[in-house]
């Protein structure tokens, strides 16, 4: 059975699609399929709105999220009243989105049901925290859109990825464009005496000295870099960003005199917002980037077909992408 | 007025609210409607029970139940809007009836942890009714769906419908689709008869309901307001009379800012009598201050709760009425003269009504010229002096012929130590306190003052030359 068991060792697991209709939800059906026969509890929720059984951005079919009796689910007053599924309400919180408060529900039937979770990530963790009292071994988190902020490690531990031809209908650029994101995700990580150190860092640049030591650069966030261009280097090589990192930041380093010796550190992979292009040049260079969180890539799934009507052939596309993410994938038609 | 609007008027008020540790968003609904006691009766009742609750927050064989009351209560939801629908013969939805039956299941655990504490429990009514009715298990669990309890048709149609769930995976038989739709409609139209059948039983006891809702809430707000009296020292007035009168009166906000700065508050003693009172003093004495902690002291007792002070006697008015200098004027294109005039009016109109009222005015006429500024203060003084009302009014005017009480803030301390004065330790040098005083002359420190403040030397000069010259 692929990469559930892998799954398991998680406390929270994202699935995430690269762009809409890149068969997220029928990777999700498949994990939730396997599960239900595992003796674990296992909870269900979402960012923003999802489950809806019309896409809603490119008005194509897609498949609904079929919840096995047992298992808990969280979703919008809205959605939850128009659902289908026998199930027991367990709580309703005093977190609003546009749908309604959130409910808190045991399935006690199998059906499928409409998914609409939190609309922010701070939101989403305290939730998943939150499942503790229901003595929940795994909480999935389904993700909405090319939203990857959720699969920050701040967030869920593991994560899903799905990519397919809606995120590009020609096969090497597919593979591209997704073996970047892996890349990010594969990021070494610090090593641990720093991380917790910068652990409990949430804001500004601080340049690392040799020794270790920390030095705040009093900068607030890369788009003041600017200001401080002739103290960035005052310690050192080594740099820690703890917020978004952009395109110019990349450049700006890629430019240093110093390149190949610069090592730009960030919190995880979804802190980097840089094109590809930026990226790889600044890597060219020399330079290095690591994570202090890395996030675990428990699999990638592909979906051959895109809303647009391509199907490119799933052997190929799933031979190529295996051949140069160096992991197996999977297609979640053939799951 | 009900609270919430007393809010935006009376300085300080929202500082206590904020501070009160209320527990759940129904109790902060119901305390920001509470109405201004004008009956002395109802607000005794209501100050016994804050005392009350007092009393049992500070007795070790009741707190600990109190404590588990608190946790009890910061799980309650607001059901308002539900108990309205019940109310109407609407048909609640699963959500509705979850919450309408964790809201009963709270009441009844409340109820039975008050079982000791009578005068505390005794407004609220047993849900019980209400808790079997949503509770048909009796598993006494907050979670609600329409099990086979609430008809027994039901689980074999589920039974079904999961069996046929089962067979339809993967695939296509209509037949099979057709069977599973039917069963389906079926539990939902046995779904809907108990969801109305349970909403009309429900309708029988939306009094009891009602009543739940607001004595939870007052049991919140009655802990809470207790839990303040005890931290801030706040003290149960003695209520009715027609003098006011405060020993060691202080303004919560400003003693507790002094404090964290190591420095000195001193509470004040005041009384005030029906007519009114015209107060002098020293920049910097305080004035204002006083205006403000008898404005939030009137409204704190008001709406039941005890107040800032040693001890308290407070008479009660229908209105609090005052004309602080705010920010406000110029945006509703008026003068600050002419802002304050209309407040004045209005107080005079009020006045005039008959209307008890307890009356602030600070700095009166302050912005025009001292000729006719002393003799609105004077008119105004002697006007409100024979109406049903108890008025302050502060001012720097000297002269004043006014045929009402006056009182002076004693001001500074002659500082005969060497300790310089500073901006810093001013505090420290003067005395906050009340005089009876005759009116007719007025501290002039107004120069030392602002020497003090560090204003520049050939200012002071200047003007203590133009002083001698005069």
């Amino acid at each position: 059975m692929p990469f559930i068991d892998d799954i398991l060792t998680y406390k929270s697991l994202s699935i995430v699609g690269l762009e809409k209709n890149t068969g997220k939800t029928e990777c999700l059906n498949y994990v939730l399929s396997r599960l239900k026969d595992m003796d674990k509890r296992i909870a269900l929720t979402s960012i923003g709105i999802d489950g809806e059984s019309r896409d809603i951005v490119t008005n194509t079919h897609k498949p609904e999220i079929r919840i096995y009796n047992g298992m808990i689910f969280i979703s919008a007053e809205k959605h939850y009243l128009q659902r289908r599924i026998t199930s027991e309400i367990l709580d309703v919180s005093n977190i609003h989105t546009s749908l309604g408060r959130l409910v808190t529900a045991r399935a006690l039937s199998s059906d499928k049901v409409m998914l609409s979770g939190p609309p922010d990530t701070h939101t989403l963790k305290s939730l998943i925290a939150g499942m503790n009292q229901y003595n929940v071994d795994l909480t999935i988190v389904d993700g909405a859109l090319s939203r990857l902020s959720l699969a920050s490690p701040a967030v869920t531990e593991g994560m899903v990825l799905a990519t397919g031809a809606a995120y590009s209908a020609n096969i090497p650029e597919l593979v591209r464009k997704t073996k970047y994101v892996i890349d990010l995700i594969n990021l070494p990580e610090v090593e641990p005496a720093l991380k917790l150190q910068l652990d409990a860092v949430e804001s500004g640049i601080l340049a690392i000295d040799p020794q270790g030591c920390l030095h705040d650069l009093n900068v607030q966030s890369v788009f003041m870099l600017e200001k401080a261009k002739d103290r960035i280097f005052s310690h050192g090589n080594r740099l820690f960003v703890a917020g978004a990192t952009s395109n110019n930041l990349f450049e700006f380093l890629r430019m240093q005199k110093n390149a190949a010796s610069i090592e730009l550190i960030v919190k995880d992979f979804t802190k980097i917002f840089a094109t590809p292009e930026v990226y790889y040049s600044f890597i060219r260079k020399g330079g290095t980037v690591k994570v202090v969180t890395r996030t675990k890539l428990a699999a990638v799934c592909i979906n051959p077909v895109s809303p647009q009507g391509y199907r490119l052939s799933s052997d190929e596309l799933k031979a190529a992408m295996q051949d140069a993410l160096q992991m197996p994938v999977y297609d979640v038609k053939k799951l | 007025m009900q609270l919430k609007a007393a809010l935006a008027e009376i300085y300080g008020l929202r500082y206590m609210i904020d501070r009160l540790d209320i527990k759940s968003g129904l109790a902060h609904r119901v305390l920001l409607a509470s109405p201004f006691i004008v009956s002395q009766k109802e607000l005794q009742h209501q100050l016994e029970l804050v005392s009350n609750t007092q009393k049992s927050l500070c007795d070790d064989s009741t707190k600990p139940l109190l404590g588990k009351v608190t946790i009890k209560l910061a799980q309650v939801r607001d059901i308002g809007g539900t108990a309205k629908s019940i109310q109407k013969g609407v048909t609640l939805n699963d959500v509705e009836l979850f919450e309408v039956k964790s809201f009963a299941l709270i009441a009844q655990e409340v109820k039975e942890l008050l079982k000791t504490i009578p005068f505390l429990g005794e407004q609220l009514p047993s849900l019980l009714a209400v808790v079997e009715l949503l509770d048909p298990e009796g598993t006494r669990i907050p979670s609600f769906y329409i099990s086979s309890h609430f008809d027994a048709n039901l689980a074999p149609l589920r039974k079904q419908l999961a069996g046929l769930e089962l067979m339809l995976e993967g695939s296509t038989d209509e037949q099979l689709q057709r069977q599973s739709d039917e069963v389906r409609s079926k539990i939902e139209a046995i779904e809907d008869g108990v969801r109305q059948r349970v909403s009309t039983l429900l309708a029988s006891h939306a009094n009891d309901l009602a009543r739940a809702i607001l004595a939870i809430a007052s049991i919140d707000i009655l802990i809470a307001k207790a839990k303040q009296a005890i931290a801030d020292s706040l003290v149960m007035p003695v209520i009715g009379g027609e003098t006011t009168s405060y020993q060691g009166l202080f303004y919560p906000q400003l003693k507790e800012v002094l404090e964290q700065q190591n420095k000195r508050y001193q509470p004040i003693d005041v009384e005030v009598n029906r007519g009114s009172c015209l107060i002098t003093g020293a920049n910097m004495a305080g004035k204002t201050v006083l205006l403000k902690t008898l404005a939030l002291s009137q409204a704190m007792c008001q709406y039941g709760f005890f107040v800032p002070a040693q001890s308290a006697h407070v008479a009660l008015v229908d209105h609090i009425l005052f004309s602080i200098a705010d920010e406000q004027s110029e945006l509703s294109g008026l003068s600050s003269y002419g802002a304050e005039m209309l407040k004045v009016n209005h107080i005079v109109q009020m006045a005039k009504k008959q209307h008890k009222l307890l009356v602030l005015i600070d700095e009166l006429a302050r912005t025009t010229n001292p000729t006719e500024g002393r003799a609105i203060v004077n008119a105004v003084a002697n006007f409100l002096n024979g109406c049903n009302v108890r008025a302050i009014i502060t001012t720097h005017y000297s002269g004043l012929g006014a045929a009402c009480r006056k009182l002076r803030v004693k001001g500074f301390i002659d500082s005969s130590g060497d300790t310089q004065i500073t901006i810093r330790n001013i505090g420290d040098y003067i005395d906050y306190s009340l005089v009876e005083d005759d009116g007719t002359s007025v501290p002039h420190e107004a120069l030392r003052i602002a020497q003090i403040l560090g204003v520049d030397a050939d200012i002071l000069t200047e003007a203590a030359k133009q002083l001698g010259a005069n």
